[in-house]
């Protein structure tokens, strides 16, 4: 082994440093050495204590890389950026096949640092004795004044690190990202750095299951103890590390991410849809054909799929993404006049929309991974010989023969390159799927064709049921099944919409579904941390609570996933609509937030339904109306009228899409039934009936209206009927006193009271009912649903001003959560109010939650939120979403406080609500919470 | 009936997480006669009730017959404030509060048992202040009532109430939150109450069996020093004290006092201990309580 001294000058701020390095080759495993306090990078030729590491080095064909990094930096940000910049350049100059860390003290620490903020870069770690949270051990070296080398330690470390840093570089608070294997060596009676840094680690990693993490604890073992383990940490590495190489689903996320910012921020990524264009391009070379539709339809969805391009990046592990049939730019070959000419002719050959059954759907994947596509291949071709005449069952085998040979060709073209993945691809084009990542590549290229059929918002359904048997089958290790997922999860963020990703709740037979794969689904969401991976927990009473503790873990970090859904509200929903219990157990969620049964229905559809303008045409004439009740019996005759009009204008759209002129033979043939009945899913193939939601807009402004007008005006006559009337035309101009008197003096829901909360019920009861006689024309149902998504803002516009003190003009309420800023008795209230209507005559409801990070820290906090899960799954909420408000917000706080009246601020003690504390509190407070940064 | 017992109280907050194990409603007694400088909840020394008043929120309609905040009725200068509620009620800007709202027990039973749900598996009531035991017949009304329905109590007392008294509570609630305010030379000067009877209850309640978790509020400029850190240090040798919890000063309180009309001359003089000597003390009476077999704080 010859180490030489290479000098070189950071690229973070230019300042002089310097590295030894051995190369052993290109194509070698490299090992980096990092020094602890006292040493320096050079500490492997000058240590005598060293000697055995610099044998065993001397033995192996490896290169070394030993780097000074800043002597004492300790893998703050600047020397982070050092060692990346060193390990990525020779990765690329020697073309390292994998690369080990060995270090002890706090080079173990920096080893621990780096591997976890750079995963990619460190294939296994050998530590011998570190610090696992840099800030929680400056501290505690604070705290030991009197050993000198502490001292000293502190001082380096507080020279190094701001205190931002000290969260960004915990590992402790980052574990999940430290992937690779890892051997960890400590001493018990270690008076350098406690035994109870690396026990920390270790019990993050068992409470996780993890098996790649070994411990091993020194009986009496001081700081030194650890170093002779350095040999056998190392072979074992060499022995174990991963013989498949790893592709770097970081790199495609990075990928991603550079294609999801285009000039132009409001333009979607990737344009251009050549599946459309190619499916145009057939229909303009048959102009005069006189074949049915949906034989013409599934034939030109064949011929695109005979001609998209075939991308491959090499650190993508499946094959298949948006990249398959869209682009920002046109290929060389075609123009924009060819494409505009090819997509005219694609759109005029009955394409359906989201309104009329055709986006938001999930494919029978149930089926798809127990038999392979093959086995839909053979019953259609069955169904066609038995009914020759039926075009429909023809253009099912036409659609479904296209998407093999498309897997076909992909295999054929990546054999060479690519021939794991090519063998992978032939397999699954006509059997079943035996491996783990056989079914994962059918499931997601599958998703693909069906969105390159120009769908979006398209759903996975339940990943962890329908992939169970083949990940028992295959029986990955944890750290190849995340890894497998997540490089599904970043082809989820290529499509930059709302992709479902179903986890959690009861087996077809009732029984608790959750399995290792929804701890891995919630795994790979904080990883790859997306917003596209929309991840959706099904939650029932008998869910264990390790499951809601790794949703909560997830939930804590800001990233608003997991949303939770409850399954003793949806199942009851869908078996009053008369579905199977069966088949109601295996629901899944599509889009945003929708119930749908996977593979087993017409595609979801859904419209917006603005409840409070409804309101305003009641409340203008409060004067006709001698009680409360009237008042409402007149809305609800509203209701009644408008909901009527929306299902005509609903069915009337409808009829404009008859399926044969529309048809979908890919979907079609991918939904229980169709082959059977030898129908289109939307002609009556489907097992089940079609649903579509009716969003209803602003019940928390309805649910505060109402409760205010009650109160003031009715109850204790505090309000004229016509002061009130006449403030809301005017919007309130030149009475605010009254406009606060609606605000302050009336209830409101959100707050656990029980006039409020019952109101907000009636509501919800009012839109179940007169809904539930509202059947679409053929024989489905159009439902409720308390949900608005982002239209509330767009609705309120159109609205007058409103009783519960809202200006004309202003957003709605959001979905079904109560009026921002006006729940003032925290979160268990909160969620009191909200499981208080009753929801199983609702499709989908959302209720958004926002709460302080500090609330749900650590482990107590986690069992808090845990309380209000289970008050949410027992008592019968539908669904909720948590949104963490950080400090930032505080400020925004104090410059509109209206809006954030529920924002609570909780300290030993003592507590209040952030905006009615003083200016001068609010200010302490922001500047604590700064610290507490 | 205890259910009947009325008693005056300035607050119920519902989710409070540093009161206690678990998730507690506490419930805030109007009333405290010690006068430590440092008191976050300066509105609720005062026995009578009184009227907090937001200034900024003010939109000067003059329903609440504006006076200068204080214990004067808003409504009727004649008269003192009765507790009526009734400016409250109509300030349709939310900007006045009433403290020393009187209340049946059933009535505040009726908010704590909102969140039965969540208490499990250790969390529940507590009863805070101002001082509880001010108001002795409340608490143990309040004690009873919870206790009957299975609900988790824990009291927070200074300890600074009549022997008598103090006793009637032992045995009547499953925690006791004692506050240690300062040194007990000091305790006078800083508190306005002796240290020795307050021992001698806080020993009481030891030798009774009840379990205890010390509670000091450390305020570097008054009441750090040696003596506080050895106090603690001997109390947590009591039987039955489970840990010493150490609340670095906060300036919260601040805005509370003004708004219900008292302010304290001294705050500029205030400031939490640096963190080192918090942490300090903090591993030295962990230390002591793991050496004695307590749990170590959290």
């Amino acid at each position: 082994m010859k180490l030489h001294r290479f000098e070189y000058q950071s690229t973070v701020d230019g300042i002089a440093d310097w590295y030894l390095f051995h190369d052993a080759g290109k194509e070698k495993d490299c090992i980096v050495l990092l020094h602890g306090h006292g040493s320096h990078g050079d500490q492997i030729l000058t240590r005598s204590d060293l000697a055995p590491w610099r044998a065993y080095l001397a033995e192996l064909d490896v290169s070394v890389l030993s780097p000074n990094l800043r002597d004492n930096a300790w893998m703050a940000p600047a020397a982070a950026a050092d060692l990346h910049h060193l390990l990525a350049a020779g990765k690329e100059t020697h073309a390292w096949r994998r690369i080990f860390f060995a270090a002890g003290s706090m080079g173990g620490t920096s080893a621990l640092i780096f591997a976890m903020l750079h995963p990619e870069l460190a294939d296994g770690l050998v530590i011998l004795g570190a610090a696992t949270d840099i800030g929680r051990y400056a501290s505690w070296c604070a705290a030991q004044p009197e050993i000198p080398v502490l001292r000293e330690i502190h001082s380096a470390i507080s020279a190094a690190y701001t205190p931002t840093d000290f969260a960004l570089h915990n590992v402790c608070a980052h574990a999940g990202n430290l992937t690779m294997p890892i051997h960890f060596h400590h001493g018990n009676a270690d008076a350098i750095i406690p035994v109870s840094e690396a026990r920390h680690l270790a019990e993050i990693f068992h409470n996780a299951g993890r098996t790649n993490f070994h411990y091993h604890e020194i009986e009496g073992g001081n700081h030194d103890s650890p170093l002779p383990f350095f040999r056998a940490g190392l072979e074992k590495l060499f022995s174990t590390g991963a013989p498949l190489r790893r592709r770097n689903w970081r790199e495609i996320l990075k990928l991603e991410r550079t294609t999801a910012q285009p000039e132009d921020p409001f333009a979607p990524p990737r344009r251009y849809n050549l599946c459309s264009y190619e499916q145009g391009r057939y229909y303009e070379l048959h102009p005069d054909s006189t074949e049915p539709e949906c034989i013409q339809h599934a034939k030109a969805l064949a011929w695109a799929l005979e001609r998209l391009p075939l991308h491959f990046h090499p650190e993508q592990e499946f094959f298949g993404g948006a990249e398959t049939f869209r682009a920002d730019e046109l290929p060389p070959e075609i123009t924009q006049e060819q494409y505009d000419r090819a997509l005219k002719a694609f759109r005029s050959h009955g394409v359906r929309h989201f309104g009329v059954g055709w986006s938001h759907t999930i494919p029978d994947y149930n089926e798809l991974i127990a038999h392979g596509l093959g086995s839909f291949v053979r019953r259609a071709e069955e169904r066609r010989h038995r009914e020759p005449d039926n075009p429909v069952c023809e253009g099912m085998w036409i659609a479904l023969r296209g998407v093999a040979a498309f897997f076909l060709r992909a295999a054929d073209a990546f054999r060479e390159q690519r021939p794991e993945a090519a063998a992978r691809l032939r397999s699954i084009a006509d059997g079943k799927p035996e491996t783990f990542d056989e079914a994962l590549q059918l499931m997601w290229l599958i998703f693909v064709v069906l969105e390159a059929e120009d769908r979006s918002h398209n759903a996975l359904g339940r990943i962890d049921q329908y992939l169970y048997e083949s990940y028992l089958r295959s029986a990955p290790d944890h750290e190849t099944a995340l890894y497998l997922f997540c490089h599904i999860w970043v082809k989820i963020e290529g499509f930059h919409e709302v992709t479902n990703i179903c986890i959690g709740g009861v087996t077809p037979d009732g029984r608790d579904a959750v399995n290792e794969l929804s701890f891995l689904a919630l795994e790979a969401t904080r990883l790859v941390h997306s917003a596209s991976t929309n991840l959706s927990a099904r939650l029932h009473r008998k869910i264990p609570d390790r499951f809601l503790l790794g949703c909560i873990d997830l939930i804590r970090t800001g990233i608003g996933f997991p949303a939770v859904f409850n399954d003793e509200v949806n199942i009851p929903m869908l078996t009053n609509l008369g579905i199977p219990l069966e088949a109601a157990r295996d629901y899944a969620l599509v889009g945003c937030v929708e119930t749908f049964l996977p593979g087993r229905q017409p595609a979801w559809s859904d419209g917006r339904f603005n409840m409070p303008e409804i309101f305003t045409e009641t409340i203008l004439r409060l004067e006709e109306f001698d009680s409360f009740a009237a008042l409402l019996n007149a809305f609800a005759a509203g209701m009644r009228r408008g909901l009527e009009r929306y299902r005509d204008e609903y069915n009337r759209s409808m009829a404009a899409y008859p399926p044969d002129k529309f048809p979908d033979p890919l979907l079609s043939a991918l939904t229980r039934d169709c082959i059977a009945r030898g129908r289109d899913v939307n002609d009556g193939g489907g097992e089940f009936f079609r649903l579509h939601g009716i969003g209803m807009m602003g019940l928390a402004t309805l649910t505060d209206s109402l409760c205010a007008v009650k109160k003031l005006v009715f109850d204790e006559k505090r309000i004229a009927p016509r002061q009130l009337v006449n403030a809301l035309k005017n919007d309130f101009c030149d009475d605010e006193e009254l406009r606060l008197t609606l605000i302050n003096c009336a209830p409101k829901y959100g707050n656990d009271d029980d006039e409020a909360d019952s109101i907000a019920a009636g509501i919800v009861k009012l839109c179940g009912d007169l809904t539930e006689s509202l059947r679409t024309a053929d024989g489905g149902y159009l439902q409720s649903c308390m949900a608005s998504n982002i239209q509330n803002i767009s609705a309120g516009r159109e609205v007058m001003a409103t009783p519960d003190g809202r200006h004309a003009g202003t957003a709605l309420s959001d979905a079904a959560s109560p009026n921002a800023g006006r729940d003032r008795h925290g979160p268990t209230a909160f969620v009191n109010s909200i499981v208080r209507p009753d929801y199983t005559a609702q499709n989908c409801t959302v209720v958004n939650m926002r709460f302080q990070p500090e609330m749900f820290e650590k482990e107590a906090g986690a069992e808090r939120m845990l309380r209000l899960l289970r008050c949410f799954i027992e008592n019968g909420g539908q669904e909720m979403q948590f949104n963490v408000t950080s400090n930032a917000t505080l400020k925004a706080a104090m410059a509109e406080p209206e809006k954030y009246a529920d924002l609570i601020v909780r300290v030993s003690g003592f507590s209040a609500f952030f905006t009615r504390l003083s200016r001068e509190v609010q200010m302490d407070i922001l500047r604590r919470n700064a610290h507490a940064l | 009936m205890p259910s009947d017992v009325t008693g005056r109280i300035f607050d119920i907050q519902r989710y409070c997480i540093g009161d206690g194990p678990g998730i507690r409603t506490t419930v805030f007694f109007q009333g405290c006669r010690l006068r430590c400088p440092w008191c976050h909840n300066p509105e609720s020394r005062f026995f009578a009730p009184r009227v907090s008043f937001r200034a900024e929120s003010c939109i000067g309609c003059g329903r609440c017959r504006m006076l200068p905040p204080g214990e004067m009725c808003r409504r009727n200068p004649e008269m003192r404030c009765s507790g009526c509620g009734i400016c409250v009620k109509e300030c349709p800007a939310g900007a006045l509060t009433l403290l020393g709202r009187l209340l049946r027990a059933e009535e505040v039973m009726n908010v704590v048992r909102r969140d039965r749900f969540f208490y499990a598996p250790s969390g529940g009531m507590t009863l805070s202040g101002g001082e509880p035991l001010a108001q002795i017949e409340f608490a143990l009304a309040l004690l009873e009532c919870a206790r009957r329905e299975g609900i988790h109590t824990a009291l927070e007392t200074s300890g600074a109430v009549p022997r008598e008294e103090f006793r009637r509570v032992i045995g009547k609630c499953d925690l006791v939150l004692f506050d240690i305010k300062a040194a007990p030379d000091r305790y006078r000067e800083l508190t306005g109450a002796d240290f020795t009877p307050i021992y001698e209850n806080l020993k009481h309640l030891s030798d009774a069996g009840s379990r205890i978790i010390l509670r000091t509020p450390l305020v570097q400029q008054w009441n750090v020093c040696g003596e506080l850190f050895e106090l603690l240090s001997q109390l947590l040798e009591l039987p039955h004290v489970e840990s010493a919890e150490l609340l670095p000063y906060h300036a919260l309180g601040r805005g509370k006092a003004a708004m219900a009309g008292s302010s304290e001359p001294a705050w500029e003089t205030m400031s939490a201990p640096p963190p080192e000597l918090l942490l300090d003390w903090e591993k030295r009476l962990g230390e002591k309580a793991a050496s004695l077999g307590k749990a170590v704080p959290k």
